[in-house]
């Protein structure tokens, strides 16, 4: 667990104005919250697997700084072998990367920090800069990437590293296990009275993400073309202490324009997300309203040859509205 | 075959019959055959005990619930009229609703209503 106090880090970041959406100021329900940054280099290789080769880790709650180290590479040597490990002081590495982490922020899918990283080579710093972040969980974000020219690859083959840092919210044992049971619904209505709604269930296990998908909800256009909207997304969500169920909703929505006639249809298609947070008591649902269309795409229908139509999507979907209902639910044996 | 047996049922019930069949019919095998079982059937019907056995009885009557006489049947019907009733409207139900949502009527009730707002927290995907 990181000790250290951030109070000025806090303070620097509000005097320089950066800040990181909404989550710049940890809530009083997040400040338990317990989270895991993880530094870890990758590497590819000519001769043996692919794969993460070192990890550092540390565990810090909002307001708390830590820092994380990796090394690949013995020093003196230009290749990558041997010597790869965390938490190496840098000096005896051919290439050592170090980030200083503040923990600003920690909710459910928006892990706010500020990270300083430096990478060196053969003891000397190189590379490195400061930045602020919103790390999802389970994302992993690229930091650096080193190249291995031919000749210097080793007897091990290493051509590349990568590094990564990513932040997890750490689940409390008494609720690690617990199994979330989703029930969403996608309902869309055209503001004529048609409707049309679709059910389906996903389930995930606390803190992790769960995946949906609905069936497109499509219109042959006179042209030839078709249009479809199809919806999908991902939620993430974890039991609380006090039984509220606290969940990361992302749906997705694809807009798209085919020519349904031949075999392999050309198709045209914009794709939106968004993520909202919200807490949900027992039994309780939460609808979630897509924004209306916009934009458009164009495509010969029928004949290639023939000029693009042209689809106006807030045009064709004006007064549609596409939601998501998601209801949530611990299971129970 | 038919034949065979009417004459013989008749005979059997102590009606009157056509001597002349009688005997056309008795004197084939197909025939014979039939008048033995006739008999045979009699017979064994007339062995078994018609009434159920006593054990049989006595559990039975502990089985039931004793309950006032002339409100048995109107108070069956009242109950298949509900039962009816309930089955049907589930099976409309479920037939309306299966052309729209497999598994659940309808959406649940929300108690809570978000909406995206484009480029706040609803954006284009790169």
């Amino acid at each position: 667990m990181g000790s250290k106090a951030v109070v000025a880090g806090l303070v620097a970041a509000a005097a320089t104005g950066l800040s990181i959406g909404a989550a710049q100021v940890p809530p009083a329900s997040a400040s338990r919250t317990v989270v895991t940054v993880r530094l870890r280099v990758s590497g590819t290789s000519t001769v043996a697997p692919s794969g993460w080769w070192a990890e550092s880790v540390e565990h810090l709650r909002a307001g708390e700084s830590g820092r994380v180290s990796v090394n690949a590479g013995k020093i003196g040597a230009q290749s990558l072998c041997g010597g790869i490990g965390a938490g190496a002081s840098s000096s005896d590495a051919a290439h050592a990367w170090t980030a200083d982490i503040v923990l600003i922020s920690a909710s459910i899918d928006r892990i706010g920090v500020r990270v300083s990283w430096r990478r060196f080579d053969g003891g000397a710093a190189v590379a490195g800069d400061t930045r602020e972040l919103v790390l999802a969980e389970q994302t992993r974000y690229p930091l650096d990437f080193l190249s291995v020219s031919e000749p210097d690859r080793g007897g091990c083959g290493a051509a590349s590293a990568s590094v990564e840092i990513s932040a997890d919210v750490a689940e409390p044992a008494s609720l690690a296990e617990t199994i979330l049971d989703y029930e969403i619904w996608r309902v869309h209505e055209d503001g004529r009275g048609g409707r049309w709604s679709e059910r389906t269930l996903a389930s995930a296990r606390q803190g992790e993400q769960a995946e949906f998908w609905f069936t497109p909800v499509t219109w042959p256009l006179p042209s030839g073309c078709d249009v479809a909207v199809k919806v999908s997304g991902e939620i993430r969500g974890r039991l609380r202490d006090d039984g509220t169920i606290e969940m990361a909703v992302s749906p997705s929505r694809r807009l798209e324009h085919t020519v349904p006639a031949i075999r392999f249809p050309d198709r045209r298609a914009g794709s939106e997300t968004g993520k909202k947070v919200v807490d949900v008591g027992p039994g309780q649902s939460v609808r979630f309203v897509l924004p209306s269309a916009t934009g458009s795409s164009g495509l010969p229908c029928g004949d290639p040859q023939a000029p693009a139509l042209r689809v106006d999507w807030a045009a064709l979907l004006a007064n549609h509205q596409t939601s998501i209902i998601v209801r949530p639910s611990v299971r129970r044996q | 075959m038919n034949d065979v047996f009417e004459v013989l049922s008749a005979l059997l019930d102590g009606e009157d019959v056509d001597i002349e069949r009688l005997m056309g019919v008795l004197a084939t095998a197909d025939g014979r055959d039939a008048l033995a079982d006739f008999l045979r059937t009699r017979q064994v019907v007339r062995a078994d005990d018609a009434d159920p056995h006593p054990e049989f009885v006595a559990r039975l009557r502990s089985s039931l619930v004793p309950r006032r006489p002339g409100l048995v049947r109107p108070a069956l019907a009242a109950a298949a009229v509900l039962v009816l009733a309930f089955l049907g409207g589930w099976w409309m139900g479920v037939h309306r609703d299966a052309a729209r949502a497999p598994g659940a009527a309808s959406p649940p009730a929300v108690t809570r209503t978000l909406t995206f707002e484009r480029n706040v927290d609803w954006h284009d995907v790169p």
